[in-house]
């Protein structure tokens, strides 16, 4: 191959090299900000938006409802959120689900039924939900719970039952810091990237 | 008005002055020339005097009436013109001038270029003035710990609907944008 020829082979080459590259980051362009719903794995369909539409309404009912001093209608407002289809395939719809069992507890807790409210929160929380600052408020809700029954047992003078739930509502709360740490800490990360 | 009348008054001598001696035969040839020569009529001049005379009275048809020339004296008149232009500038060139040709292919190309560079950047300015594409992480559902930015405390427990509506306020910002940009349109 003589000299010539050699160095219009390599300028082919590096053409085509360069091509290539350039088709590639065209290709990552793409991808990083194609528009059409399938791209993701979980994009955002419309069977969502209307639930969370839903659960905003409903949300906002039982706040004045609340206003209003009708609680047992609020307390029904959030159940209806709990009768929604909100799937764990979808985080937000989760996070609705895990905010509505907390602010239910709290309301079944505020009307006394304490027992009803930790059933509930006990419920949502062996559901298995990601970690989030829902599932950090409604272990803190738990916490709260258990505290009160502590009290309650601690009045009646059935000091063992308090103590066990004051040892339960102590490490409700404990998950709670430690999910809210982990996930300080990875926006902290990411903040940094 | 009789014979004798009429005769009168369609000759020369018509309304000539009674103590004026009639024109002679000179004077009748010469007013006859002068005539003519007003007119643009008649043969070619005889002497020096007569072309004087077709002179004087060519510019005075002139400043009487529109004059149109010749095709051959335009085209005399044209000639003499360039010829007379291409010998005033047919000085030696300056070195501009000898530039002049190199400058206008400069020039020509700079003009390329920059009409290239205009073209090429029409299309990055117009993905500019767009809205941007919506992320795929913006079209997608996605956990809002980053939303909320910090835990839930103990006094914003109740704010549930509040805690939605900032949830909800950005997903459908970008379900919107996702639905729109894949219609082709703009959110």
């Amino acid at each position: 191959m003589t000299p010539g020829l050699r160095t219009s082979a390599r300028i082919v080459a590096l053409a085509i090299l360069l091509a290539a590259l350039a088709a590639a980051g065209c290709a990552a362009e793409r991808e990083a900000t194609c528009p059409c719903p399938e791209a993701g794995s979980a994009a955002l369909p419309e069977e969502l938006m209307l639930t969370l539409a839903s659960a905003r309404a409903l949300h906002h009912q039982a706040d004045l409802l609340l206003q209003t001093g009708e609680v047992e209608r609020a307390i029904e407002a959030v159940r209806a959120i709990l009768a929604l289809k909100l799937e764990s395939r979808w985080p937000e719809a989760e996070e609705v689900r895990l905010d509505a069992a907390a602010r239910l507890g709290k309301l079944l807790l505020g009307k006394g039924e304490e027992k009803e409210a930790l059933a509930l929160v006990e419920r949502e929380l062996g559901a298995g939900a990601r970690e989030s600052f829902y599932l950090s408020n409604l272990q803190s809700v738990r916490g709260e719970i258990l505290e009160a029954r502590a009290k309650r047992l601690e009045a009646a003078g059935e000091k063992e039952p308090a103590r066990q739930s004051a040892r339960e509502a102590i490490q409700a709360f404990e998950r709670s810091i430690q999910i809210n740490k982990r996930l300080q800490k990875q926006l902290l990360e990411r903040g940094r990237r | 008005m009789n014979d004798n009348d009429k005769r009168s008054s369609d000759s020369p001598e018509a309304g000539w002055p009674e103590d004026e001696a009639p024109a002679s035969e000179a004077e009748r040839l010469a007013a006859e020339r002068l005539r003519a020569a007003l007119d643009g009529t008649g043969a070619q001049p005889a002497d020096a005097d007569e072309a004087e005379l077709r002179a004087a009275a060519a510019m005075l048809r002139a400043a009487a009436h529109e004059e149109h020339l010749a095709p051959a004296a335009r085209d005399r008149l044209v000639r003499e013109a360039i010829a007379g232009a291409t010998l005033a500038h047919a000085r030696p060139a300056s070195r501009l001038r000898r530039l002049a040709p190199a400058l206008a292919l400069a020039a020509s190309v700079l003009l390329l270029l920059g009409s290239l560079l205009l073209v090429g950047r029409a299309p990055l300015r117009d993905r500019q003035r767009r809205p941007a594409p919506a992320p795929r992480e913006l079209a997608t559902s996605r956990p809002s710990n980053d939303l909320l930015g910090r835990p839930i405390e103990d006094r914003e427990r109740a704010s549930a609907a509040r805690r939605l509506d900032l949830v909800f306020a950005d997903r459908l910002a970008g379900f919107r944008r996702t639905r729109l940009l894949a219609a082709g349109g703009t959110p």
